[in-house]
C-alpha cells in the first residue's frame, strides 16, 4: 500500500491536486480504511466551513455590520469577534443531525465510486486585494495577513495575525486603514485577543487608502492613533 | 406592545425559520474553529475564508508547505469532531 494521504485530503476537497494527485489519493484511498475515515472527517469539516461561508456571504455579512459596542462612533465597521455568538438550542440537534448526516453520506457515495465525482462547494467571493503585514514596534517574529474579498459593493477584510504579545492590561490592538501619502486613517475596529478580526467596509471607501496598519492603543478614551504601530503593509491588489 | 411570539413566527414563516438555522449553524461551525490551536485555525480561516490555497498560505506564513497541510488535516479532523459532538474545548 502507497504512504498514507490523510494531509492531502484538505487540499483534495478544495479542488487544490492536480489529476495525477487526485488520482493517487483515490487509488489509496480505495485500499486504505484509515484514510477513508479520515476523509469522513474532513469532509464533514469542509462541508461546515462551506456551509458556514455560504450563511454569511448570502447575507452579506451582517453580524459585522452592526457597531461594535466600545467606541462605536468612531468606528463605523464592527468586528465580528466583538459580537456575541448567535445561539438556537432548539434548533441543534436536528441542524447537527442533518449536517453531519448528509456531508457523511456524500463521503461514503465518493469513496464507493472511487472518486467519481467531486464535493460541491460555492464559489466564494474573489480576493481582490492582500496586504502582508510586517512588524513594526513589534517583535521580529510578529507577521500578519490581510485579505480583501469583494461582495458587491462591500469589501470584507479578515486580518489574521501571528505573533503579536497579548496586549498588555487596559491596552488593545486596533486596526486601521491607512493613506501613507497622506496620513489619513481611518479605524476599523479592534483585534479579538486570539489575533484575528474581520471588517466590511464599503468599496469606495476602502479606495481611498493603500496600506493596512494595526496599532496598539490604550483605553484611555482618546480614540485617535496611538503613534504605537505594531504591524504594517501595503495593500495589493490582485488580479481578478 | 406586547407581540405574540407565535404570530412573528407566522410573519417569519418557513424560509425565515431556515435562514435563522443555517445562521445559527455558521455562528456554532466558527466557534468550534475558534476554539482550535492557533496554528491550525489560522491556516484553515485562510483557506476558507480568505480564498488562499494552501501554497499562498505557505506563502504569506512563511512556513513549508508540508506544515500547511499537516496544520489543516489535523486542524479539520478536530473540527469535526468538534461539530459532530457539539463540544467546545
Amino acid at each position: 500500500m502507497t504512504e498514507h494521504v490523510d494531509v492531502q485530503l484538505p487540499a483534495l476537497l478544495t479542488g487544490e491536486l492536480g489529476r495525477d494527485e487526485t488520482m493517487e489519493v483515490a487509488a489509496h484511498l480505495r485500499e486504505c480504511p484509515t484514510c477513508a475515515s479520515e476523509l469522513v472527517g474532513t469532509a464533514v469539516a469542509h462541508g461546515s466551513l462551506e456551509a458556514a461561508l455560504r450563511a454569511e456571504a448570502e447575507l452579506s455579512l451582517p453580524a459585522q455590520g452592526r457597531p461594535a459596542p466600545l467606541r462605536a462612533e468612531h468606528s463605523p465597521f464592527a468586528s465580528q469577534e466583538d459580537q456575541p455568538p448567535l445561539r438556537l438550542a432548539s434548533a441543534t440537534p436536528h441542524r447537527h443531525l442533518r449536517a453531519v448526516l448528509a456531508v457523511a453520506a456524500a463521503v461514503i457515495v465518493l469513496v464507493a465510486v472511487g472518486l467519481g465525482i467531486t464535493l460541491s462547494s460555492p464559489a466564494p467571493a474573489p480576493v481582490s486585494a492582500v496586504a502582508a503585514l510586517q512588524h513594526m514596534d513589534a517583535p521580529s517574529t510578529a507577521s500578519g495577513v490581510a485579505t480583501v474579498r469583494s461582495i458587491g459593493t462591500t469589501r470584507t477584510m479578515v486580518v489574521t495575525t501571528a505573533g503579536l504579545p497579548a496586549a498588555p492590561t487596559n491596552h488593545y490592538y486596533e486596526v486601521w486603514l491607512l493613506e501613507p501619502s497622506t496620513n489619513k486613517m481611518l479605524a476599523l475596529g479592534l483585534l479579538a485577543p486570539s489575533g484575528r478580526g474581520s471588517f466590511a467596509v464599503s468599496g469606495p471607501i476602502m479606495a481611498q487608502f493603500s496600506a493596512v496598519d494595526i496599532s496598539l492603543q490604550a483605553n484611555n478614551g482618546n480614540p485617535a492613533h496611538s503613534k504605537t504601530s505594531v504591524l504594517r503593509g501595503p495593500v495589493v491588489a490582485q488580479r481578478a | 406592545v406586547v407581540v405574540d411570539v407565535n404570530q412573528l413566527r407566522g410573519l417569519v414563516g418557513e424560509d425565515g425559520r431556515e435562514l435563522v438555522e443555517r445562521l445559527a449553524w455558521a455562528s456554532e461551525v466558527k466557534e468550534a474553529l475558534a476554539s482550535l490551536p492557533d496554528s491550525q485555525r489560522e491556516s484553515i480561516e485562510l483557506s476558507y475564508f480568505a480564498d488562499r490555497t494552501q501554497t499562498q498560505i505557505a506563502s504569506d506564513l512563511g512556513i513549508p508547505l508540508g506544515t500547511v497541510k499537516a496544520r489543516m488535516a489535523r486542524g479539520m479532523q478536530r473540527l469535526a469532531e468538534l461539530v459532530e459532538k457539539g463540544e467546545r474545548t
